[in-house]
């Protein structure tokens, strides 16, 4: 467990530095900043709409895919190209206790940041709308997808420097994209399971946006953290089998 | 130069090495150590088309043996190939009966100080040795990197940033990262680049205390001089194949007919020039300018003796001397040559 915490402090130390912190600390503030600017004006449907439709979006379907998938694909990244992974690898430790330690990593940097971002939105939604529900299920919903963006991209991270463009291509084009288009590919979406979980939690959300952008999606807590669940424990699995498979030069 | 006080002793955790799994050694064949603890069975490593290793087999035991050949010779390839970072292509690794790549507990028993800088820039020295230590399983991580760091004499600066390290000092904390576990066995990718003289005394002086409590130490260099310090035992390799193995005198004996190079620096260089060559080890000297004189010679120790003399007595002052490489590998074609 020492062995553990250790990877992940040192990780989320290593991957978490100043400028990389205020850099996407503002990133995530921004879709709050924009419902603080939207909402002033709005009627109770206005800001209902203006929250689903844009800062909900923005936040969840770009923000916090764009921290995790920049954040988790460094843990190893940066450590194979540092040249630092003989470090680790020369350690009694089992490949699944580093995929492990390194994915937990990944999510709680990751989270470390959106976190913010969620608090700012999920605060003022919930007083916008007196219903706490907002914070619970933005900070839930974040979670979520911290966790599934950093169990694909963490180790696409160490096989290859261009996790972020691939992440940024996935976000971009595929979610955004292909995904919203056709809808029977929205399960393949990560932010859509986020949403999902947070759909659940929060009550009052408006619905025709929230069905087109979920698809074929429903809301539902159980099933999102089933979902990322399954992605993480697949993701410990492959890096696993990476680290243990690949020659380290 | 003082010397350093003597090191407390290393913590006693983790548990001893398991017993060693025989490894038969043919007696006769020198590239087999009496008592190995880590062994290369016929072990080939192939990058595509390049063979970077061809069917080495060797091992080596407690003591400090030296594992020599030029740049591009193969020693890293096979030193991770025997740390388990390398699958082998063909063959098979043994470290204390077990397999690197299948049984990482193996690695409470195994230190390496890879030739690349694997160091966490951001980390002071004391940081980046605990780190090692609480990897390894240590309750008392922080104890374990005081001992260790001493061990290298980096005490003084165990706080500061490893980014502000001399290449020396980072290679010290390697060290030190390496065998704050006490392995059994210490894999040492050329531990002294970069490391000033001082240093290098330091550093080979903590080898030979790990040799003589029983430590298996592995040396790469590709200076023959370097390793003679502290090695007992040498294997010898070129383009990716063993050259020579054994005691280091008779690998000096088989050399000794051979024609080598040094390069040196010398404050002033035309007088150092005309007194060796009197010496009758040296076969020819040429000035190459800005004080750097080549020196041939078919008595590379004999003339290691009498140049500090020679230096003294003309009141010159040495500033550098090294094997040429290109003269070092026609050592070792040479040896590959007679086999």
């Amino acid at each position: 467990m020492t062995a553990t915490l250790s990877i992940v402090a040192v990780t989320a130390r290593n991957v978490l530095g100043l400028r990389r912190m205020v850099g996407f600390g503002l990133l995530a503030a921004f879709p709050a900043f924009i419902f603080f600017l939207t909402s002033r004006q709005s009627s109770d449907v206005g800001r209902l709409e203006n929250f689903t439709g844009s800062s909900l979006f923005i936040f969840l379907a770009v923000v916090v895919p764009i921290i995790t998938v920049v954040v988790s694909g460094s843990v190893l990244g940066s450590e194979r190209r540092g040249n630092t992974m003989s470090f680790l690898m020369l350690r009694p430790l089992s490949r699944y206790t580093i995929a492990g330690a390194k994915l937990v990593s990944a999510v709680a940097a990751s989270f470390a940041i959106s976190a913010v971002g969620a608090v700012l939105l999920g605060l003022m939604a919930s007083i916008s709308f007196d219903d706490f529900g907002y914070l619970i299920g933005l900070l839930g919903g974040t979670l979520l997808a911290n966790a599934g963006y950093a169990a694909i991209f963490m180790p696409i991270g160490y096989l290859t420097e261009r996790a972020t463009l691939t992440g940024f291509i996935y976000i971009f084009v595929w979610e955004s994209a292909i995904a919203a288009i056709i809808t029977g590919l929205s399960g393949t979406s990560l932010w859509r399971i986020a949403a999902t979980g947070f759909a659940a939690l929060a009550e009052r959300l408006d619905g025709e946006i929230l069905d087109a952008a979920l698809g074929s999606l429903t809301p539902g807590v159980g099933g999102a953290i089933t979902k990322v669940a399954v992605i993480c424990a697949i993701s410990v699995v492959i890096t696993a089998y990476l680290l243990q498979s690949r020659d380290l030069t | 130069m003082t010397a350093p006080p003597p090191p407390p002793p290393m913590p006693a955790e983790p548990a001893a090495p398991p017993p060693l799994e025989a490894i038969p050694p043919p007696v006769a064949n020198p590239a087999y150590a009496a008592n190995p603890t880590i062994a290369a069975d016929s072990v080939s490593k192939f990058f595509g088309q390049k063979v970077a290793v061809s069917n080495v087999s060797v091992s080596f035991g407690p003591g400090i043996t030296g594992l020599l050949g030029p740049n591009g010779a193969g020693k890293t390839t096979l030193l991770r190939v025997l740390a388990g970072l390398l699958v082998p292509s063909e063959g098979a690794v043994t470290v204390l009966g077990r397999n690197p790549r299948r049984d990482h507990s193996v690695y409470r028993d195994v230190g390496l100080v890879p030739e690349e800088s694997s160091i966490y820039p951001s980390m002071t020295g004391r940081e980046y040795v605990e780190y090692a230590a609480k990897l390894a399983g240590f309750s008392k991580p922080r104890l374990a990197a005081i001992n260790a760091l001493q061990e290298v004499s980096l005490e003084q600066d165990a706080d500061r940033e490893l980014a502000g390290y001399s290449k020396g000092m980072r290679q010290r904390a390697k060290v030190a990262a390496a065998l704050v576990h006490d392995p059994a066995v210490l894999i040492l990718d050329e531990p002294l680049n970069g490391t000033d003289p001082v240093q290098r005394v330091h550093l080979i002086r903590a080898f030979k205390r790990l040799a003589e409590t029983g430590h298996t130490v592995i040396v790469s260099s590709h200076v023959l001089q370097e390793v003679e310090r502290m090695a007992t035992r040498i294997v010898a390799m070129v383009d990716g194949r063993l050259a020579a193995a054994g005691d280091i005198h008779a690998i000096r004996s088989a050399m000794s007919d051979i024609p080598y190079r040094v390069t040196l620096t010398a404050e002033p260089a035309r007088p150092l020039a005309r007194e060796l060559m009197g010496v009758p080890a040296v076969d020819g000297v040429t000035l190459l300018g800005k004080g750097s004189v080549s020196v041939q010679t078919n008595d590379i120790t004999a003339l290691g003796t009498a140049l500090p003399k020679i230096a003294k007595d003309l009141g010159v002052r040495l500033t550098h001397y090294s094997p040429d490489d290109e003269s070092l590998e026609s050592v070792f074609r040479h040896l590959v040559g007679k086999r």
